[in-house]
């Protein structure tokens, strides 16, 4: 997986692709926490390059959105694939998530 | 056809039965929604069968696809510990994120993507059979 990273103002973006599982989570959990060490932020999370996301995938995402809840941010993520949306709908992550 | 792998579970390496399945989908020129699927099903299950039941030494996994037919199947067998998927306890995917715990998705999913999962536990042996 494949990791690109902007920030402006208190919005962070990240770009992925590739693979989201068990193997490359943990970068994805690092990069994210580094991200919010500082102060809160608004997270943006760009998939269109994503081709696959397993349940070590979906943990990171889950501790992501906490983490927005409770500092009062917000987290967006954004061109999911048709194939992935149906892991955010099976497993009820697109009724908490915004997902576009 | 069949694909057949077999893995110690001390230092499984998911990358390479990964890269395996993809270079066997592409000779056979199999559909690729599929193979999303067998991935996941497969790293779900070892991922669970290395933190539950542990990798010592003389763990191993066989992993048997066949894929003749429009619906695969698909046989893990392991010398683990006796686990059956199929009891494992579904997380409540109804409730808001600060209540929804992080985890037990895994399984879950995997019931959810397969046509049919069964479990067998035999001769000291879990064999887990999924339809996908």
């Amino acid at each position: 997986m494949n990791i690109k990273k902007s920030q402006e103002n208190n919005v962070v973006t990240f770009a992925l692709s590739g693979r989201l599982d068990t193997i490359t989570a943990p970068e994805l959990e690092a990069e994210l926490k580094q991200a919010w060490a500082a102060a809160p932020v608004h997270l943006v999370i760009g998939i269109e390059a994503l081709d696959y996301i397993s349940s070590a995938g979906l943990r990171v995402l889950l501790m992501a959105q906490k983490k927005v809840t409770a500092t009062g941010t917000s987290m967006r993520i954004t061109g999911c694939s048709d194939t992935i949306r149906e892991i955010f709908d099976v497993t009820g992550f697109a009724d908490i998530m915004t997902i576009e | 056809m069949v694909f057949r792998m077999e893995s110690a579970l001390a230092g499984f390496d998911l990358m390479t039965v990964n890269e395996a399945l993809e270079s066997y989908w592409e000779q056979q020129d199999l559909p690729l929604p599929k193979l999303f699927i067998l991935q996941l099903v497969i790293e779900e299950l070892v991922t669970n069968m290395i933190k539950y039941a542990g990798d010592g030494p003389n763990r191993w996994v066989r992993i048997v696809l066949e894929t003749g037919s429009a619906d695969m199947q698909l046989t893990l067998t392991d010398n683990t510990a006796r686990f059956d998927p199929l009891a494992a306890a579904e997380p409540d995917i109804s409730l808001a994120p600060e209540q929804r715990e992080i985890g037990g998705l895994g399984l879950y999913l995997v019931r959810r993507k397969v046509k049919s999962l069964t479990y067998a536990y035999i001769d000291g042996q879990n064999q887990i059979q999924a339809v996908i």
